[in-house]
């Protein structure tokens, strides 16, 4: 005899994986528009500039199916969700080739070594714009014209961020639905995004001329609701999830100091190294 | 409070509202227990309740009058177990006729109880002072349906041992339990309920593990001191113990599931292969299905050639066979939130340590959203 339970509560495997992938779809398709057709539209680049955006998505697709068929693991996972993740929130003005060269080095160290592939890369690319220069997370189009933006602009999704990550309303609707659903890890974005906000008021006590990017952040955001709660890279218990959230929150603010969109992104990464230990002390 | 949920039934099943007999088996199976002293040879003539094995605490009688023959290796709950076999006369004869003897008092109750080996009611009955009698009427199998349909086809006789257990006990609350989606026996109990003061209705939410006797307690705000639990299932065999003198040789079981046409509580002899209950009185819609022994989600697969019913069988489900592929863990945690007693289903999986206080309830594997048999992990049957 063999036993096993043959009733499941959804019938569909890995649901929030599979509604995580359809959200990035439209996320992907308004990167198209900012970073692709506006720039390309406005004459800030040439056709390759208009389907860099789609071709990032595209690359990042076919990475985790070679990496599938390599693995002999399935393609629909999440493998495939981190480099999608990746392919969104490249620094607009990266070098094309060294990104997807990037991508396919993140994916090789992120098979042998558990952590947030997503936020490697961009610790990564940011660390390389930086010594290159030309770290920026505008495209070149909105260089010019960030400054005339107003706040409906910014939750349209226009201005600050990775190549296709900065659809605010659409992140806020994402976490909405996420909270709906009981896999998602909602403690962890929740107490993040709390207890920065609350250290950063208390920054405000202190340095009243803090900048409003700190504030309304696509990046930041963007990683607290996708990146940071990704289920293999983060505490199964919920004490741990509580921990992770608030050590997400203290970092990212304290890592702010050098530079947040860096901060963000280093946190995940180093609780994404230290989320398996965090389980052993709760559980 | 504990977190229960409700849980999803994939399809309907139309069960049949009368009950349905196959008490005439051919061949009836008794399961050789270890430390049993066999008291019946090869071709002896066997009478029906005949005591057939005993050891100095219990005895086992023949459910059916017939003919000892061999011994051959059976599957009940998983375990191949050798089995006497009892070929039927199909006369019914018992050894001695007995007179019915009137229960007027506890201690006679109680006497009769022990005699029928219910020892464990019989004891705590005899031991604790009880002030709250539940009647059980909830299954918490999904397409078993043994209590909820014992309560409606003998209500009346279930109220009525109730009652009188509570009155030679001075037990002052007794309290039947429906789930409150269970309109059929709302509406008996209800009709039935009002010739007896003592006796209240309460609607039980549809959740799952409900239907066991210590979560029922706990959500109903009950001390665990004194209370007694009886399923449905127990009272009705107390009320033929007590009223009928009959030992328990009958059992009821759910045959059900999305591959029969019907699904119908029968009436069967203990010891009853399946196969046989199969070609008789079930009619199975699909040619590719799987047998699923005491429901999906605490049951096992089994092979209905080898599977007999035990006194604690509670049915069989039969589903289209449909391959459920399992996925890596995702480290999601469901599993360890949703488990009512807090064991650690990813930990088990991952270290192989065994926890004890698992009830292999299944509903770590029913959350898991990559359909990993954390079942088969906490039960120690990985291949690993």
């Amino acid at each position: 005899m063999k036993s096993n339970v043959y009733i499941h509560k959804s019938n569909i495997t890995n649901f929030l994986l599979k509604i995580t992938l359809g959200f990035l779809v439209f996320f992907a398709l308004f990167g198209i528009y900012k970073s692709g057709y506006r720039v390309y539209h406005n004459g800030y680049g040439n056709i390759f500039t208009l389907v860099k955006p789609l071709l990032y998505v595209i690359c990042a697709v076919l990475i985790s199916f070679v990496y599938a068929k390599i693995t002999k693991k399935k393609f629909i996972s999440y493998n495939l969700l981190s480099n999608v993740l990746i392919s969104l929130i490249i620094i607009p003005e990266f070098n094309f080739f060294l990104a997807i060269f990037l991508m396919i080095v993140i994916n090789i160290i992120s098979h042998f070594v558990k952590l947030n592939p997503a936020s490697l890369y961009m610790v990564i690319s940011i660390l390389i714009s930086m010594i290159l220069k030309n770290y920026s997370f505008l495209n070149v189009f909105e260089q010019e014209i960030h400054h005339e933006y107003v706040l409906s602009d910014y939750l349209l999704g226009f201005g600050y961020g990775g190549i296709s990550n900065t659809f605010l309303i659409l992140i806020i609707i994402s976490f909405i639905t996420f909270l709906c659903i009981r896999e998602y890890k909602k403690e962890i974005p929740l107490l993040a995004f709390t207890v920065y906000y609350v250290l950063l008021l208390i920054k405000l006590i202190f340095i009243p001329s803090v900048s409003s990017s700190y504030f309304i952040n696509n990046n930041l955001l963007f990683a607290f609701v996708f990146i940071a709660p990704l289920s293999i890279y983060t505490p199964y218990s919920k004490g741990g999830c509580y921990i992770y959230g608030v050590l997400l929150g203290i970092l990212t603010f304290a890592l702010s100091f050098i530079d947040l969109d860096l901060g963000v992104y280093l946190s995940i990464l180093l609780l994404s190294l230290i989320s398996g230990k965090i389980d052993k002390y709760i559980v | 409070m504990r977190e229960l949920i409700k849980l999803n039934k994939n399809y309907n099943c139309d069960l049949n509202s009368e009950l349905v007999s196959y008490l005439d088996p051919e061949f009836v199976y008794i399961p050789i227990k270890k430390n049993y002293n066999l008291l019946v040879k090869n071709k002896d003539l066997v009478l029906k309740e005949q005591i057939i094995m005993e050891n100095n605490l219990n005895k086992i009688i023949s459910p059916i009058s017939g003919l000892a023959k061999e011994i051959k290796m059976r599957n009940i709950s998983g375990a191949l177990v050798p089995c006497l076999v009892i070929e039927n006369d199909f006369k019914e004869k018992a050894k001695v006729v007995r007179k019915k003897t009137m229960v007027e008092n506890r201690e006679a109750l109680i006497s009769k109880l022990y005699e029928y080996y219910f020892k464990y009611i019989a004891s705590v009955l005899e031991t604790r002072k009880i002030n709250n009698l539940v009647i059980n009427g909830i299954e918490d199998e999904p397409y078993i349906f043994n209590n909820p349909f014992i309560l409606n086809n003998y209500c009346k006789e279930i109220l009525e041992i109730s009652d009188m257990i509570a009155d030679f006990f001075s037990i002052p609350k007794t309290i039947v339990a429906v789930k409150a989606s269970d309109t059929l026996n709302i509406n008996k109990c209800l009709s039935s309920i009002g010739t007896y003061p003592n006796i209240e209705l309460s609607l039980v939410d549809d959740k799952y593990l409900l239907g066991n006797g210590y979560f029922l307690r706990e959500y109903l705000n009950l001390e665990e001191l004194d209370t007694l639990v009886l399923s449905a299932r127990e009272l009705i065999d107390i009320y033929n113990a007590i009223k009928h003198d009959h030992h328990i040789t009958e059992t009821f079981i759910t045959i059900s599931g999305n591959a029969v046409e019907k699904s119908q509580v029968i009436k069967v002899k203990i010891g009853t292969l399946f196969k046989d209950i199969i070609d008789e009185k079930v009619k199975i819609t699909s040619p590719n299905v799987k047998y699923i022994i005491n429901g999906l989600m605490t049951g096992e697969e089994c092979d209905i050639n080898d599977s007999i019913v035990a006194t604690s069988t509670k049915g069989l489900v039969i589903i289209n066979n449909e391959n459920i592929k399992e996925e890596e863990c995702n480290n999601c945690g469901l599993c360890y939130k949703i488990c009512p007693v807090k064991v650690n289903p990813k930990k088990v999986m991952d270290t192989g340590k065994i926890s004890t206080n698992c009830l292999d309830c299944g509903l770590c594997t029913y959350m898991c959203p990559n359909h990993i048999n954390l079942r088969k992990y906490l039960r120690g049957e990985n291949e690993k």
